[in-house]
């Protein structure tokens, strides 16, 4: 699944991303818990997290996340935009909660592994 | 034994080159010669600012007005005169394309405490403060230190990053770093992946608890070290923070995401030797095997 297509399912609004359409997704890992993020057993997913914090950015690199929804509508400052933009890391903001977007993406057959 | 050490950081001679876009502070407020000088002395109060460029409607530079000029005109009792009256005209300025460097000569030379910040048509886009240039110079320092060692008979290369307690707004960063460093060697996405997971904790470690630390890796042919030491208040029951969910970090830590107790255990599960020695009111020290899967040439 393409990643603009993940944004047109959950109406997300695009923070970060040069090439949108070449980014394939195949597995989501969603966690508020920086912890959890690290935790994931999934490689190369995207993480669907309402944390907009800096840190978020970073540990998505370290795991090798392949890009970041930001749920809830939650403000994301430039620290983080620089960042991701820095880091290559794309960053989706949807309104959607944590809840309906790990939904939505369920249904159109995304899976943690 | 020969060693090569090599300090790097971001102070290299890539950062004076960085454009005084990296330094300087926007938002500024757009202040007008017919300004009240009354509202600039309540500008500078809530925004603590010593000084704030004066500008026509349309942006352009006109002049500065700072502390010492606010000083004069409240010694004069004048607090109604318009900015026009106790601006400094005409008024030292940087071009966005200036670099750092240049911005410090010349507020060195001048002794200016502050140098707006135009475009090429002259509209001002931010001020260089000499605390925003302090500030900069000061995270670069602190926050990046990088010790790199080669040991060449013994095929060992070693990295060690300062890690600072408290500092959230890096927190990640000697990790990142590390990744960056590790990137460069041909090593498996899944060893990479594992070493990243298990600094990354460590790190989060000492800046969630501890003073200082630092954060080391060690790399040779057939295997990466990661170890994580910290002047810290140390771990009174180990097996107890050895137990998932178990956490003695305070709310705030918690609410940005972090120390959920999962720390630890999660270094452990990544590592195939694991060692932990912690002395209460000591510190702590974390060390950590990551067999490689493809041997290093």
């Amino acid at each position: 699944m393409k990643l603009n297509y993940i944004v047109n399912l959950i109406k997300g609004r695009i923070c970060v991303c040069q090439h949108l359409e070449s980014i394939e997704i195949d597995k989501a890992w969603a966690a508020d818990l920086m912890s959890d993020v690290l935790a994931s057993p999934t490689e190369e997913a995207l993480l669907i997290t309402s944390l907009a914090t800096p840190q978020i950015v970073r540990t998505a690199e370290m795991v090798g996340m392949v890009g970041i929804i930001i749920v809830s509508g939650k403000k994301t400052d430039d620290t983080i935009l620089n960042l991701a933009e820095e880091l290559d890391i794309p960053i989706v903001s949807t309104d959607l909660s944590l809840f309906e977007t790990c939904g939505i993406l369920y249904d159109h057959g995304l899976r943690s592994n | 034994m020969t060693m090569d050490s090599e300090v790097t950081n971001k102070l290299g001679p890539d950062i004076l080159s960085y454009s005084v876009e990296k330094v300087m502070v926007r938002n500024i407020p757009q202040v007008t010669p017919y300004w009240q000088m009354r509202h600039i002395k309540e500008l500078m109060r809530i925004r603590r600012l010593d000084g704030v460029p004066v500008t026509d409607d349309e942006g352009h530079l006109l002049g500065i007005i700072s502390i010492s000029d606010l000083i004069i005109c409240i010694e004069n009792k004048d607090l109604e005169a318009p900015v026009s009256k106790y601006m400094t005209t005409p008024v030292k300025c940087l071009i966005l394309s200036k670099t750092l460097i240049e911005a410090l000569r010349e507020m060195n030379r001048f002794k200016y405490g502050r140098l707006p910040v135009v475009d090429e048509e002259f509209k001002v886009i931010g001020v260089v403060y000499w605390w925003s240039l302090f500030a900069f110079l000061q995270e670069a320092l602190d926050t990046s230190m990088v010790v790199k060692k080669t040991i060449p008979s013994e095929g060992v290369i070693s990295y060690t990053y300062q890690v600072l307690g408290r500092d959230f707004v890096h927190a990640g960063n000697a990790s990142l770093q590390m990744r960056k460093s590790l990137q460069q060697l041909s090593i498996d996405p899944k060893d990479l992946r594992r070493t990243g997971i298990i600094a990354y904790e460590a790190e989060m470690n000492i800046i969630i608890h501890a003073d200082k630390g630092f954060l080391q890796v060690k790399i040779n042919s057939e295997k990466i070290e990661v170890t994580a030491e910290d002047k810290g208040p140390g771990i009174s029951d180990v097996s107890l923070a050895m137990q998932e969910g178990f956490t003695t970090a305070p709310d705030y830590i918690r609410e940005m995401g972090f120390g959920a107790g999962m720390g630890l255990p999660n270094i452990k599960r990544n590592s195939d030797i694991f060692q932990i020695d912690s002395r209460v009111g000591v510190g702590t020290k974390v060390y950590s095997v990551v067999n490689l899967i493809r041997r290093l040439k």
